[in-house]
């Protein structure tokens, strides 16, 4: 029968040697091999019944030896780095580590080992081994190896994912405050125009860094596959003239020829709207950026030869691309060296946005592609998109209402019934100001509050008509707040959030949010959401 | 360039008299063998393109393949008439460039928005309308 072995000398009563700690931790390790060792003797406390087996030792002898010897004394080195680990951060786990048992055999073990405190003052460490397939092959060996590669790899992976979206969120959060009131002052008639001007640069300077931020993010969802796109019929020639809106100041600025010719007859596909206008966006803003002033832009689109696919393309008189750069021009971070080196000041960018246009445009079952005589030849791009029905779904020639069109819809101030009663949550305290600042500017009548318990005393004191909650409060998240402010009141809510995450989008609206705004906001996309709220308040059917 | 063999209608809408007369000037210097046709306001426009009224006879007045277009119009505006135009199925295929003068800022992107396919700005050179035909290939 295995009798706990106390060696004289130790401090430890016999009975109070054997915690109720290590009972549950031993529990835990079922029929591992383990042992527990004294921390400051090393000696051998408490050996596993098992470990007589392994070593082919009566357990009474197992019993005498020092932890490593019960292994073999030829395990030093190896040992010795395991109390590095233990007194540097407490635990250790060496994987595959190869150990020589007493009857002269080589095996090889996975090993961990844990430091706890027993009692006040008693130190003791635990260690527990798997010995790892001893009959196995070398070829099973490394296959094992190779899996526990692959769920690092993927753990790493999925680390890197919170990683950005923390990293995003925290970039993203000061900017808020700052883009809400350049916004504003910018559109702020009764400024005078310089000043107005000057607000509209910063303005402008910040969404420029958001942009940056997003491109980040977008590249790891592109390269992993993770893009949730929301498929819907659209019109690509109305995406194209709404994404030419966007960059048309700067074309403007370098006195750059638009020329605009959409012949193709199909062109609906099926697509997210947003992310196609995003792809058109990125070729045309790098059109403006690498053309010089008094350029041409000729964009054209007509149907493939074939039928089945609409074709775009986009053709500048810019600085061209060398036969190294094109075959360059879609990996990510690889600005050609025009914009590279010497001159990266002058271009700017990260080099993401064809990385991820080329992710896009594959995510809708296309192709783009790129041609150029070279430097200082221009460049052409094509883009080339499957065609839902090669009939028209919508009225010949007309513009049906896409998503595009829908976001650009709100142009000129909303008109706002006065009156309205606003919670404002919103735990960063600038953008809580702002926002509450802002909307009191708009006849609103404002509170606010920094986190959930806060908002809930708010709400149970005072009736509110709208919540403007941010998502990441200290206490709890505001998808709860929404759930429990609607339930409770029936109160409609608009949700503020750091990530620009689609899985918040879908949460937001799950929770009873009736529209998503993605911080930094701007004084425009606050109006719309509000127009839309009181849309949706009139026809007393909230907006989907 | 060489003009082409037969002319080909376009439409010039504007209502200022100097800026007419500067545009067809520098037309007829491109050389493009272009007949223009000149509507002073937005419904004059409008009637010419549905063939309404005077201009039934396609043979005096026939269909534009490009209609140069000032937005500041009296009556109906150049906004309106190109929302209209691009709603029109048997009238699609006009190459409209809307013409701007940096005294007068007008809304382009909407412009764009609503199926514009350039801009010209006023006064405006033989050069500009020449590479415009070739990029339109009207």
């Amino acid at each position: 029968m295995p009798v706990p072995l106390i060696p004289a000398g130790l401090t430890a009563p016999a009975n109070s040697g054997v915690s109720e700690l290590r009972h549950k931790r031993l529990a835990g390790l079922g029929k591992t091999v383990w042992m527990v060792v004294d921390a400051q003797s090393r000696l051998l406390l408490d050996p596993a019944p098992c470990l007589a087996e392994l070593t082919g030792l009566k357990l009474t002898e197992v019993a005498k030896l020092g932890p490593f010897q019960v292994l073999a004394p030829e395990t030093v080195e190896a040992a010795t780095a395991i109390w590095t680990d233990l007194a540097a951060r407490g635990h250790t786990r060496r994987e595959a580590m190869k150990l020589k048992l007493p009857t002269g055999e080589w095996r090889l073990f996975d090993l961990n080992a844990e430091a706890f405190e027993e009692s006040p003052g008693r130190h003791i460490l635990l260690f527990h081994w798997r010995e790892v397939c001893v009959q196995s092959s070398t070829a099973e060996l490394i296959e094992q190896h190779r899996e526990q590669a692959r769920e690092d790899a993927v753990s790493a992976s999925a680390a890197k994912d919170r990683f950005l979206a923390s990293l995003s969120h925290e970039l993203r959060t000061p900017l808020n405050p700052a883009l809400l009131l350049a916004s504003e002052n910018a559109a702020n008639e009764s400024f005078p125009p310089e000043i107005r001007r000057d607000f509209d640069s910063i303005r402008k300077h910040i969404e420029l860094e958001v942009h940056l931020i997003d491109d980040i993010l977008d590249l790891t969802r592109v390269s992993q596959g993770k893009l949730a796109l929301q498929m819907q019929p659209v019109d690509l020639h109305a995406i194209i003239r709404e994404a030419l809106t966007i960059v048309r100041a700067e074309m403007q600025d370098k006195r750059l020829m638009i020329a605009v010719q959409l012949e193709a007859t199909a062109h609906w596909v099926m697509g997210d709207a947003v992310r196609l206008q995003q792809v058109f966006w990125n070729l045309f803003r790098n059109a403006a950026k690498f053309t010089p002033a008094a350029g041409r832009i000729v964009v054209t689109s007509r149907r493939s030869p074939d039928g089945t696919r609409w074709a775009g393309t986009i053709e500048d008189t810019g600085i061209g691309l060398t036969a190294d750069e094109i075959s360059r021009i879609f990996d990510a971070f690889a600005q050609g060296r025009h914009a590279g080196s010497g001159m990266s000041s002058k271009f700017g960018g990260l080099g993401l946005g064809l990385t991820i246009s080329q992710g896009l445009v594959k995510a809708h079952g296309g192709e783009i592609r790129v041609a150029s005589k070279g430097r200082d030849c221009g460049a052409t791009f094509t883009i080339e998109l499957p065609v839902v029905n090669p009939g028209r779904p919508g009225r010949a020639g007309s513009h049906p209402p896409t998503a595009a069109n829908h976001t650009a819809g709100a142009r000129g101030t909303p008109e706002h019934p006065a009156g309205r009663r606003v919670l404002v949550v919103e735990d960063h305290a600038g953008s809580r100001i702002a926002l509450t600042a802002l909307l009191r500017g708009r006849g609103y009548e404002v509170t606010s509050a920094s986190c959930h318990a806060e908002a809930v005393e708010c709400a149970a004191a005072a009736p509110f008509d709208l919540l403007i909650s941010d998502i990441g409060l200290p206490d709890r998240d505001g998808y709860e707040l929404m759930r429990e402010l609607h339930g409770r009141y029936g109160l409609p809510g608009i949700a503020l959030t750091g990530y620009g995450m689609e899985d918040d989008l879908v949460r937001s609206g799950a929770a009873g949010f009736s529209s998503h705004l993605t911080k930094p906001i701007t004084a425009r996309a606050l109006d719309t959401a509000l127009s839309r709220f009181h849309a949706g308040a009139s026809k007393t059917k909230p907006n989907p | 360039m060489i003009a082409s063999p037969t002319p080909l209608a376009a439409l010039l809408v504007d209502d200022s008299e100097d800026d007419v007369f500067f545009m067809l000037r520098a037309a007829k210097a491109a050389g493009v063998g272009t007949t223009f046709h000149v509507a002073r306001d937005g419904q004059e426009a409008k009637d010419y393109l549905a063939g309404a009224g005077g201009y039934a006879d396609r043979t005096q007045f026939p269909l534009p393949k490009l209609m140069l277009l000032d937005l500041k119009l009296p009556y109906l505006s150049g906004l309106d008439l190109l929302e209209w135009l691009r709603a029109q199925p048997h009238l699609d295929g006009i190459v409209v460039i809307v013409l701007t003068s940096s005294q007068a800022p007008v809304d382009l992107n909407r412009a764009f928005q609503l199926g514009a396919n350039s801009v010209l700005e006023k006064p405006t050179t033989p050069e500009k309308i020449r590479e415009l035909v070739r990029i339109f290939r009207i």
